[in-house]
């Protein structure tokens, strides 16, 4: 008898099927599942906060801003995942053990992505369920129509998740994993964050320090946005100060730039290899 | 003491500078000053020198014209003015506009009003172009000089009038019938139609598009006189838009402005609702329009108010607890006796001005009642309502902490199962 072994898409499947069973077994899973429930429930109170002295609020969707902070804290999560996992292997030697088997440096990076992938998808579930069982805004508050409004925001949270996946396979420890990602999402974070601040800003309420920082980084941006995973989040926050559902080319920009990131990962995971 | 405080002022006054007064510094410049269609009314506007695009809005002629002028930037606003009182020279030649490097027009300065047949407090106007614009005009003037002497004179007759009342009452004798003195004819009301000073300028209707505009002289292109000329499309149809004024807070209405905008609303409350007529647009077509030198955002859209709307009955729709119809009330704000702050919010009696002219909407305090719908007769306007009660607060923290607290519970009977 002679074995076969599994093509490309089998040992994606094989390898993400260990990734999910490791994540299942896993008590962070549950911390961030409970963490994101718990971060609806506080929102839910400053909405009910506000009735204790109004008695109207008009709004799209008051559960715009939830939507978002729910992304954007599982987006970083995940993303740090991502960012240890090669390191991890690497720190350990697995990953030359799995290397110099019959399994691909792309087949391991589709196996790890598509594994977070399902945890993203289980936990985004996980929010809609608590908002529909829970109600924290209020009995009857949250329908169906305003749970499924989250769309396709998960799909926001990708660039991220491969930017994790990128620093990791470039790290040599996890340490290292962990403080490079670290240190370019607080970047790009205080990119986004200062350039909002100063474009939200009046003209005539600028200084002329922040009118100049403003011109700056309106320039920087025109490079950054384009390849920053955090202004793919940021679009999010975009459609809630603008009252716009999100645009089919926002998320395919996201998506794109998803493409890019696991491009780029694969090649330098390619040039790193196990060492 | 006194030479002391006599050397203390010498002192400042010596050492004190003059204080420089900040006036801008001003240039002499090509400016774009127009009176632009926004879709329901004619804004005067100018484009700065320094913005090469222009926006105009189709539907209506819009009149422009190339002006010199003096131009500075003012720091505390951060905007470019202009000061046309100072010099305000109209450049003569023909306004030449191409679209994708073809010429399609070629303007002449002409003379142009702005006529606004209703007032200029209305809105409604259009513009008159070339003779229409001189005859409107004194048409105007001669109708204004008409009136004033036609009032002039109703004035004297009725101060006659007053006059001879007084004289009669001065002589009438004890026992003697008044005397019947014929009132005068009322006083004439005063037209509300406005012409406005012709002036020239370039009469500008064109479809949407990107065109590119300048103005020749000699056939020769005029230095600093190319714009690139985007027109946009003009709303065909109105919206109706809502204020929602809490009964807590009824000096600051919150905007109800696009369909998809739900009101919130805590059981048993009690909110007023107004309508208005509004014209919507995307900010970026807009904006540039009205202030060419405002940032508009992209993806946004601006709601223009035109006034209120004359709806006059809403339907109020609960789920599960029926339907109403309301009629729209006068209601008059009371303020509550007593030091303190409060007020009440009552319908206003007759000859009493109203402070607010809105629908009564009243939230069912039931809890069972959690949705509901208000909107006109004809489906041109639609708000949902959700009542918002109180929440089940354990029940939420329990559900929110289940996963972690499951997981844990299944780690420990895997320990206890688990042989030793």
């Amino acid at each position: 008898m002679q074995l076969q072994p599994p093509g490309f898409a089998g040992t994606v499947f094989l390898l993400a099927n260990r990734e999910l069973g490791a994540r299942l077994r896993s008590p962070w899973l549950y911390a961030v599942a409970s963490l994101i429930c718990l971060i609806a429930f506080f929102y839910g109170g400053g909405f009910r906060r506000s009735f204790e002295t109004e008695t109207v609020l008009v709004t799209t969707d008051p559960l715009a801003a939830l939507n978002v902070m729910v992304m954007a804290v599982l987006a970083g999560v995940l993303g740090l995942r991502l960012a240890t996992s090669i390191a991890w292997e690497r720190e350990h030697r697995t990953l030359e053990v799995l290397l110099a088997g019959p399994v691909s440096p792309e087949a391991i990076l589709a196996a790890k992505f598509a594994g977070e992938i399902v945890v993203l998808a289980m936990l985004t579930v996980t929010h809609i369920a608590y908002l529909l069982l829970a109600q924290p805004l209020g009995p009857g508050v949250i329908g169906p129509a305003d749970a499924a409004a989250i769309g396709r925001m998960p799909l926001h949270a990708l660039p991220l998740l491969a930017l994790g996946l990128l620093v990791s396979t470039w790290a040599k420890t996890v340490r290292g994993a962990v403080m490079a990602y670290l240190s370019i999402l607080a970047l790009l974070i205080v990119h986004e964050i200062v350039l909002a601040a100063l474009t939200a800003q009046s003209p005539q309420d600028l200084s002329l320090a922040g009118a100049w920082v403003r011109r700056i980084l309106t320039a920087a941006d025109t490079v950054i946005d384009p390849l920053s995973a955090v202004a793919r989040i940021a679009d999010l926050t975009t459609g809630l100060s603008v009252q716009t559902p999100l645009t089919p080319a926002q998320t395919g920009m996201a998506l794109a730039l998803t493409a890019a990131t696991l491009a780029a990962a694969a090649l330098a995971l390619r040039a790193r290899g196990a060492s | 003491m006194t030479a002391l405080r006599l050397i203390l002022v010498l002192l400042i006054a010596v050492l004190a500078r003059p204080t420089a007064a900040i006036e801008p510094e001003q240039r002499e410049v090509t400016v774009i000053s127009a009176r632009v269609w926004e879709g329901h009314e004619y804004r005067e506007t100018f484009a700065p020198s320094t913005h090469r695009d222009f926006v105009l809005m189709a539907g209506r002629d819009s009149a422009i014209a190339f002006v010199r002028t003096l131009e500075y930037y003012w720091p505390l606003s951060r905007q470019v003015y202009v000061d046309f009182k100072q010099q305000r020279d109209v450049l003569e030649g023909e306004l030449v506009i191409r679209q994708g490097g073809r010429e399609i027009a070629r303007e002449k300065l002409r003379p142009f009003s702005v006529h606004y047949p209703h007032g200029a407090v209305r809105g409604e106007a259009e513009l008159l172009w070339g003779e229409d614009a001189e005859r409107g005009y004194s048409e105007f003037q001669e109708n204004e000089r008409r009136f004033v002497r036609e009032f002039a004179a109703a004035r004297r007759a009725h101060t006659e009038y007053e006059r001879r009342l007084l004289e009669a009452a001065r002589n009438q004798k004890p026992g003697e019938p008044p005397e019947r003195i014929p009132p005068p004819p009322p006083l004439p009301e005063p037209s509300l139609r406005l012409v406005t000073q012709p002036q020239p300028g370039f009469r500008v209707m064109l479809a949407p598009g990107e065109y590119t505009l300048v103005l020749e002289q000699e056939g020769h292109p005029l230095p600093g006189t190319e714009r690139r000329l985007r027109v946009v499309e003009a709303p065909e149809r109105r919206e109706l838009i809502a204020d929602i004024v809490p009964e807590e807070r009824w000096t600051r209405p919150l905007a109800s402005n696009a369909p998809a905008a739900r009101v919130y609303v805590r059981g048993g409350a009690t909110f007023y609702m107004t309508l208005h007529e509004a014209g919507s647009f995307a900010e970026t077509d807009y904006l540039p329009v009205v202030r060419p030198q405002a940032e508009a955002m992209p993806g946004r859209r601006i709601w223009v108010r035109r006034g209120p709307a004359d709806t006059e009955r809403l339907a109020v729709a609960w789920q599960g607890g029926g339907s109403t119809d309301l009629a729209r009330a006068a209601l008059k704000v009371e303020q509550t006796r007593g030091s303190s702050f409060g007020y009440r919010v009552r319908p206003a009696k007759g000859g009493e001005r109203p402070d607010l002219d809105a629908f009564i909407v009243a939230a069912p305090e039931d809890a069972s009642v959690r949705r509901g719908t208000v909107g006109t007769l004809d489906a041109r306007f639609e708000r949902e309502i959700i009542v918002v009660h109180p929440r089940k607060a354990a029940f939420a923290l329990l559900i929110a902490l289940a996963p972690i607290a499951g997981f844990l519970l299944w780690r420990l009977a895997s320990m206890w199962q688990r042989p030793s």
